[in-house]
């Protein structure tokens, strides 16, 4: 696993949906949508962050806690798409 | 070992839970009960099976609860129209072709709800399957399309055969993909003790429900100032509650057996914006929604900036939830609703989430959501954002609660008097709650936890509170210790065991609204449950019933007319009463008394013979003539809907020509609020033949304008002077006549007898110079809604009939006048009689 990736997207996480929050309160397996941190505005605000980031493309199913409750399931989405 | 004892203990916790429902507070229907024990039951073998035969047990559970409570007929075909249903899902064709199937038997399905006498499975098992398949096959069909891994066929079943739905209509969208993925997705007694604590919290929403239900609900009318339209507004919104609570349940019981689903809720009194409110309300919902219409329409408008590409997903999920409401209803009732306060509600609703999201999209969600410390100014500021969105959120409830957009209007149209009255209360209870609100928010951010609530879940404590909880009501509950309470609070937790109407709900069903009740998908209505289980064509047809007049009195029975209603058969005499033949000219040797009443009196749902009229006279010739000589006739002039004033019509222009000796006019409890004859003329330009009355309504400031609410509520506090000049007329026309005026108070069978209208309406019959024939105690030891013909119709049943037909000879007897000096004064000049004092 790309640990570039999921340190950029934790940094988006807390910058975006965090603010003034301590960066180990965020892990990579701290559950994001069942943990009420990505509600729809903001996962697709993650969305359109990580296509213009990786310049991947993301389908409407993809969009789904399956895919993006943790940093970890998010990185591994956006490595699947990158190829 | 440590398992098994935690296995038990929460089987223990649901055998509480068990017998709160069956002995203390009897919070949903006798189906529920029947479910829950079927759970507990099935918890008890599935918690110790290997895991492997779990989910085959679940499902087979459920199976089992749908015939439970359909029997066989109903419950073998709801399983077997879902089992071709999904059927259909997985045929070896293209997935548009079985998507097509889908609908096309999704529309033969529709037909058939459409057209009950067609239908293979009864009315009651209708609004069941479709809470099976009207939104699970959606999201089924949208996970199938994108499923990769390969699922069991029992999974498969058991998310639409959920056990907890054979008795709850009203169902949250379970996600299928959330109902796969969160199967035993942690320590198992976590999971069963969370469903254990769920259900209990879902108790006591509906036990709350049930409080504000009875005791703090006002009926529309009697909205008059402030303090009453805040109770309203509040009240009305609190009704959520008995949804909420019964989503707790159903997930709670999903729990216990391995489905850890997320909550349904989220402390949705404490929304903060639209969009966090639409977050907490009915998360499945909204996940549902995100699911299948919002995501899917965001990312084909790729070709748009952000903000328009938001404002039209949002515009769609909002149409989309407007249209699936109508659908959900269709299934349920039969019949879509064309509700212009829906679509005002959720036009309003979209577009202040769309603003709210917009708003989030570029600034964020703000930094107080959470759990976070803050100072107490921002507490402050935090408490008045949910206060206001309370409030908010209180008046667009009340828009789609209404039957009418007029009827919304008029809830805002207060008396010219007194209308600031309850002002101060009202501004007392907003800052008490926004001074509780900010301390509680400035608490919670310094790490303060109210009992199990909060995200942090600990078997232990959650299992030790929801067991003591649970011994405390039902400690509590026992007649034992509540009496101890004092009289007023013991009355309360008496009359929160059994399910009732409200008084406002009384008052629909007593003038038939619920057969139309387009408020009732609201989901909180008791009413529409009634309504749920009355039988197909009960009501009869009014058209083979009634003749229209278009004067005063508005319709009359069809005479020589027949039909069925209620399950008779019924005809229509040729003088236009619900009675056996009469002639129109008095028999010799006869006195003759008329009745003049309401669809009390007319009596449809027991025979002819077998009305309380037709009893009484029977025992009158049977044990009277013998004593007196004469014969004795009571003439039937109910009419189903005839007001007082309408009675005082139909006596002058109907029983005076057929020579009566005596009057017999009916009166109930409601007749002072209920002067429908009144509004109805004034708003649909019908003149008032009684010159006072029509001066006494325009002075009411009622007329064609004035939406019916407002005409009931202007009317209200004349109630009394328009009984008592009613009162008055009647005993004036009689006496001219010579005719004895009876006052006839016959109590309707609702539970709670209001003592001090009745005493206030007998001093005014007493003052007109009345004979009083009193049957208030009537129903004295006994349960009345065993005379009832059911719980959908509230009219009196035989045994009801009986035993106010038996009430009514004793007190003419203990009376006198019929049967004294062979009979009565007849049609004796009013000066042959003394004048009543």
């Amino acid at each position: 696993m790309d640990e570039g990736i999921k340190q950029t997207i934790k940094e988006y996480i807390l910058k975006e949906f965090l603010p003034g929050e301590r960066p180990d309160a965020l892990g990579d397996s701290t559950p994001l949508v069942s943990g009420g941190i990505l509600d729809s505005i903001a996962t697709l605000k993650l969305v359109a962050f990580l296509e213009e980031r990786y310049e991947i493309r993301l389908e409407a199913h993809e969009a789904s806690a399956e895919n993006l409750n943790t940093i970890e399931e998010i990185a591994r989405l956006v490595q699947s798409k990158k190829g | 070992m440590k398992k098994i004892a935690k296995t038990l203990l929460v089987a223990a916790q649901l055998g509480l839970f068990l017998l709160v429902i069956q002995r203390r507070f009897q919070v949903e229907s006798p189906a529920f009960v029947r479910i829950v024990e079927l759970a507990i039951a099935g918890f008890l073998i599935h918690a110790f099976l290997p895991r492997r035969f779990r989910l085959p047990f679940f499902l087979f559970l459920s199976l089992a609860g749908l015939l439970l409570v359909f029997g066989v007929r109903d419950g073998t075909g709801m399983i077997g129209i879902g089992l071709a249903l999904v059927g259909l899902c997985h045929l070896p064709i293209r997935f548009s072709a079985r998507v097509a199937l889908v609908l096309i038997a999704g529309a033969g399905l529709a037909f058939l709800r459409a057209n009950p006498g067609r239908s293979p499975i009864s009315q009651a098992a209708w609004p069941i399957l479709g809470a099976m398949f009207m939104f699970r096959l959606i999201v089924y069909l949208y996970d199938l399309r994108h499923e990769k891994k390969p699922v069991p066929a029992a999974q498969r079943l058991s998310y639409f055969f959920l056990l907890p739905n054979a008795c709850f209509p009203l169902f949250p969208v379970v996600d299928y993909k959330t109902f796969a993925g969160t199967y035993y997705d942690q320590d198992e007694h976590r999971i069963y003790q969370r469903g254990a604590q769920w259900m209990f919290r879902g108790l006591t929403h509906l036990v709350l429900y049930r409080l504000i239900y009875y005791y703090v609900t006002l009926p529309p009318n009697e909205i008059v100032n402030i303090g009453s339209l805040g109770r309203f507004l509040v009240s009305n919104y609190l009704l959520y509650l008995r949804i909420s609570g019964q989503f707790h349940i159903i997930v709670g019981m999903l729990c216990l057996f391995g489905f850890d689903l997320p909550r349904t809720n989220n402390r949705y009194l404490l929304a903060s914006s639209f969009s966090d409110y639409w977050r907490r309300i009915n998360i499945y919902w909204k996940d549902f929604m995100v699911k299948v219409f919002y995501f899917p329409a965001y990312f084909r408008l790729r070709g748009l900036a952000p903000t328009p590409r938001l404002l039209f997903a949002t515009a769609y999920v909002f149409l989309a939830t407007w249209l699936l409401h109508s659908y959900q209803w269709f299934w349920i009732r039969g019949s879509f609703p064309v509700a212009g306060p829906d679509i005002a509600f959720w036009g309003a609703l979209g577009v202040l989430v769309a603003a709210n999201s917009l708003r989030e999209m570029k600034g964020g969600r703000g930094s107080l959501q959470g759990d976070r410390a803050c100072s107490m100014r921002e507490a402050l500021f935090l408490a008045l954002r949910v206060l206001g969105m309370f409030v908010a959120v209180c008046v667009l409830w009340s828009l789609w609660t209404s039957r009418a957009l007029s009827d919304w209007i008029s809830l805002w149209t207060l008396a010219e008097e007194g209308r600031w009255e309850g002002t101060g209360t009202v501004l007392v209870v907003l800052a008490v709650l926004l001074a509780a609100g900010t301390l509680a928010r400035y608490a919670v951010g310094r790490g303060w936890r109210l009992g199990i609530s909060g995200d942090s879940f600990s078997y232990a404590r959650s299992a030790g509170v929801t067991t003591a909880a649970l011994v405390l009501i039902l400690v509590v509950g026992h007649r034992s210790i509540y009496s101890h309470f004092g009289s007023t609070a013991a009355d309360v937790i008496y009359s929160l065991r059994k399910p009732r109407l409200s008084r406002g709900d009384v008052a629909l069903l007593q003038r038939g609204y619920y057969e139309n009740l387009l408020g009732a998908d609201r989901m909180s209505s008791q009413l529409w449950e009634v309504y749920m289980k009355e039988p197909a064509d009960w009501q009869g047809d009014p058209e083979a019933m009634y003749v229209e007049r278009g004067d005063f009195l508005g319709r009359e029975l069809k005479p020589l007319a027949e039909f069925t209603a209620k399950r008779f058969h019924v005809r229509i005499n040729s003088l236009g009463m619900r009675d056996k033949e009469y002639t129109r000219e008095k028999p010799a040797g006869t006195v003759r008394l008329v009745i003049l009443g309401t669809s009390y009196v007319v009596g449809l749902g027991v025979p002819v013979d077998g009305t309380f009229e037709a009893l009484a006279e029977e025992r009158m010739n049977w044990e009277g003539t013998p004593e007196t000589g004469v014969r004795y006739e009571i003439l039937n002039m109910g009419v189903g809907g005839y007001r007082m004033v309408h009675r005082l019509r139909a006596m002058e222009e109907k029983a005076f020509p057929l020579d009566p000796d005596a009057i017999l006019f009916t009166v109930h409890e409601t007749d002072p609020a209920s002067l429908k004859d009144l509004s109805d003329a004034a708003r649909n330009k019908v003149p008032i033949p009684y010159p006072e009355l029509a001066e006494k309504v325009r002075q009411a400031r009622v007329d064609e304008r004035t939406p019916e609410a407002v005409a009931e509520r202007r009317l209200k506090p004349i109630g009394y002077e328009i009984t008592s000049w009613t009162y008055r007329e009647v005993v004036r026309k009689c006496r001219e006549r010579g005719i004895t005026p009876f006052w006839l108070f016959l109590p309707t069978t609702e539970e709670h007898f209001p003592a001090d209208v009745h005493r206030k309406l007998r001093g005014l019959a007493g003052e007109a110079g009345f004979e009083i024939l009193d049957l208030a105690g009537v129903y004295e030891g006994r349960d009345v809604r065993s005379l009832r013909l059911g719980d959908w119709d509230h009219h009196l049943n035989a045994e009801g009939h009986r035993l106010v037909a038996d009430r009514l000879y004793e007190a003419l007897v203990e009376n006198g006048t019929v049967f004294a000096g062979g009979g009565m004064t007849g049609g004796a000049p009013p000066e042959a009689r003394e004048p009543e004092e």
